[in-house]
């Protein structure tokens, strides 16, 4: 995830983040299963809002860990 | 304006629940399972938008349901979603149905859009992946068929060329 990188979800035209879609959400994890600042991500505000909506929700129905190693 | 929101009643709003059955449900529960919820739904005054059967999941995590004075413990857990469009109010009641029920160990319940909102219109599991990876390798057969076919219809091509 570069920083001068585009946004991910609009160059993808991803309108809805799903929280099943847990090969996506692991893009946005690191190897502790934290989420990735947006400063990393360099995705919208907008999208880095419901990406970690989104991971939340995947985490509290066991589809992701809250922690990890 | 007015009229057209009357004969709605009250604003439907299109929701989506996910819930994980308990693992010691035997695989020929489950589908049985999974339509009860889907006919609980549709009896409490939503219509199903779409839904997805439950897979067997392995969790990120263990976690516990507990039953009367029972603790079960759980490592994985049969996964399906269901999407419908329901009132505010009756949303309530699918709540306090799930609650009731011995064997989801956990639901969650989304406001979410009617359109497709997964990027492989399916949740992708463990089995599914393997059963993808099979039919990439069907369809890559045909694709080196083409290749082999092409250079001499490149070749005539020329040739019809080189003849005007």
């Amino acid at each position: 995830m570069n920083s001068n990188k585009q946004d991910y979800f609009n160059e993808n035209n991803i309108k809805y983040i799903d929280f099943k879609d847990v090969d996506l959400l692991k893009k946005f994890l690191n190897p502790h299963a934290r989420i990735i600042s947006r400063k990393r991500t360099g995705i919208t505000a907008k999208n880095q809002r419901n990406i970690a909506n989104a991971v939340k929700r995947a985490r509290f129905m066991g589809l992701l860990p809250y922690v990890s190693r | 304006m007015e009229e057209i929101n009357k004969e709605k009643g009250d604003m439907s709003t299109v929701y989506e629940v996910s819930y994980l059955l308990l693992p010691s449900l035997a695989v020929e529960q489950v589908p049985g399972k999974a339509s009860s919820i889907k006919e609980m739904m549709t009896r409490l005054g939503g219509t199903v938008i779409s839904d997805e059967n439950p897979v067997l999941i392995d969790l990120a995590y263990p976690m516990v349901k507990v039953v009367g004075t029972e603790r079960h413990k759980a490592n994985s857990g049969y996964f399906g979603w269901i999407k419908f469009e329901m009132t505010a109010g009756d949303v309530e009641k699918v709540k306090k149905a799930l609650d009731a029920d011995v064997d989801t160990v956990r639901y969650l319940i989304i406001k979410t859009v009617r359109e497709n909102t997964l990027l492989n219109g399916k949740m992708k599991f463990q089995k599914e992946e393997k059963f993808i990876k099979d039919e990439d390798v069907l369809e890559d057969v045909p694709v080196e068929a083409l290749k082999e076919v092409a250079p001499e219809e490149l070749d005539k091509s020329i040739d019809e060329i080189v003849v005007e």
